[in-house]
């Protein structure tokens, strides 16, 4: 029994392993919280120089820098990778860093789920980067991939994208679910919910959101990959499919996961400031 | 993605305005109603696409409703940092920013709701300019704070506050610079995704692209302020902040390997 009590002394001197693979098999919410936020990063540069691409062709009316088709791959994968490499990752890392800390519990509930989801999406992001050294280029089609321009006029190197965008998504979902169960079962005793600081709160919701989005994604992406494989045509007129359909999925998992949800703060701000004055 | 951003904002604003955050219960329930709202008006990204008109209608008043929830959490901002005792460190600048520019990207995204003004709009730069403004002084100024706010916490030093202030003012101005007059020559008419353009849009796409190398290269020194953080500077305390609540701020700085093995006694006043 001694020996039980003892080891909670000695939480507080247990050390991380050494070396590299300390980062590549660790469950610690704070290990894996630094890796997400790096990653995010290097995310963040990297399409941040796509952008720089962008804005240099841009900067004189006329061509001078890029091809056109050049140009079009460059706006798809600043686009993506900003949305599902920079701001989804750093969000998670920050997540991952402070609920635990924030609610009171040692780590994660699901530590080695945790480890997963953080280690899929350097793969992810290596192939959908490795799309730009291919033959017939990168996706060209827009980050919102519209079909028919993702399907029938997409180059080969689409169902690269396709299979990162599953990647992504399952990481995402192994993360939400980490999260949900991480609030509702490892608070400290008295974190009721309505104390849990707001980061935790707008997690939670976050959270419950992408377990909810996710997989259309993952539908839309896979009608993609039928129709341009398999020979369907969920997104094809021709044969009985209905391309606005791709817009409906899309923008169905698009608007909650995103970004939009707030179109119209200043309406207000704009009433409140005149409250303030009156 | 912007929902985080929000809880984010909330945690920092109490903290250097030093007052309780205003509004904890409506902040809660506003969150939760924009996360409902959000799944209901995904096609007003289609309102040219065609569609009946009681679509369109229905899907322009359910996205204006979002106004009602998004304006009570900038109120309750605004409410917390009114009659406080404020400071701006990096972290506050960045937070402070969110507010403001977040809530021009939501005007922007108010206009574009309008389906008879969206038919115009749609497809060109406004867009980009409408969802660059809600991104990057949005979500990623939102980042920016919150990785200035807990770096004293996850590394044990304080980061260098000069060099803060300098890549936020770098920042804001890079942003505004690019991003703004996206807006003008999106009215005018340019369309969004294309290599070329007319010569009446020129000025302005040379200013945009001015700013776009400004913010982009600013962030080299954010990097070089997060490097210098980790080796070494002023030693931070536990608390770091001097009017910041949570448990997070109970704890060593930095924060030991292993955290809370034992559940902590809740601070007698309560974050809400």
């Amino acid at each position: 029994m001694s020996a039980v009590i003892e080891n909670h002394h000695d939480d507080h001197h247990h050390g991380p392993d050494k070396g590299l693979m300390r980062w590549v098999l660790t469950t610690n919410h704070k290990d894996i919280g630094t890796l997400y936020l790096w990653f995010s990063f290097i995310m963040f540069l990297t399409g941040g120089c796509m952008a720089l691409v962008i804005r240099a062709e841009l900067f004189q009316p006329g061509l001078q820098l890029v091809v056109p088709e050049f140009f079009n791959q460059m706006t798809t994968m600043h686009g993506l990778i900003m949305v599902f490499g920079a701001v989804m990752p750093a969000f998670v890392g920050l997540a991952n860093w402070l609920v635990p800390m924030m609610i009171g519990a040692p780590d994660m509930a699901l530590p080695r789920m945790n480890n997963y989801s953080f280690w899929i999406l350097p793969f992810a992001f290596s192939m959908l980067l490795s799309t730009l050294f291919m033959e017939g280029g990168a996706p060209n089609f827009g980050w919102t991939f519209y079909a028919p321009l993702s399907t029938e006029y997409a180059p080969p190197s689409v169902t690269f994208f396709i299979f990162a965008v599953h990647l992504m998504g399952i990481s995402s979902i192994m993360g939400s679910i980490n999260i949900i169960a991480t609030v509702m079962n490892m608070r400290a005793p008295g974190m009721t919910y309505m104390k849990m600081p707001l980061f935790v709160w707008t997690w939670l919701i976050t959270a419950f959101l992408l377990v909810a989005v996710m997989p259309v994604l993952a539908g839309a992406v896979t009608m993609m990959l039928m129709d341009i494989n398999f020979g369907t045509s969920f997104f094809d007129a021709a044969g009985g499919g209905d391309p606005v359909l791709f817009q409906h999925v899309f923008w169905f998992f698009g608007h909650p996961r995103s970004l939009y949800h707030d179109s119209a703060s200043l309406w207000c701000c704009v009433s409140n400031h005149s409250n303030f004055r009156s | 993605m912007i929902l985080p951003a929000f809880g984010v904002v909330s945690a920092i604003i109490p903290t250097f305005a030093r007052k309780q955050l205003f509004g904890y219960t409506s902040m809660v329930y506003a969150v939760a109603s924009i996360a409902f709202l959000s799944f209901i008006v995904w096609a007003h990204h289609m309102f040219t696409v065609g569609m009946p008109i009681a679509g369109e209608l229905y899907f322009m008043y359910a996205t204006m409703l979002i106004a009602v929830p998004t304006g009570v959490k900038v109120f309750n901002w605004a409410a917390t940092m009114w009659q406080g005792s404020m400071t701006f460190e990096t972290p506050m600048l960045f937070a402070v920013a969110f507010v403001i520019l977040f809530t021009i990207g939501g005007l922007s995204g108010l206009m574009l709701a309008i389906v008879p003004a969206d038919f115009q709009y749609h497809d060109t730069y406004f867009v980009v300019a409408h969802f660059h403004y809600v991104l990057v002084p949005g979500s990623i100024f939102s980042i920016m704070a919150a990785a200035y706010y807990w770096l004293p916490k996850w590394t044990g030093n304080m980061y260098d506050e000069t060099l803060g202030k300098t890549h936020f003012w770098l920042s804001f101005v890079g942003v505004n610079v690019t991003f703004f007059p996206q807006h003008f020559i999106g009215l005018a008419g340019m369309p969004r995704r294309y290599p070329d353009y007319a010569l009446q849009f020129a000025d302005w796409n040379m200013v945009s692209s001015v700013g776009a190398f400004i913010f982009g290269f600013s962030q080299l020194l954010f990097l070089f302020i997060v490097i210098k953080c980790i080796m070494g500077g002023k030693k931070a305390t536990d608390e770091v902040w001097e009017g910041a609540e949570g448990l997070e701020w109970t704890i060593a700085s930095p924060a030991p390997y292993h955290t809370f093995s034992t559940p902590p006694e809740l601070p007698e006043r309560s974050m809400a």
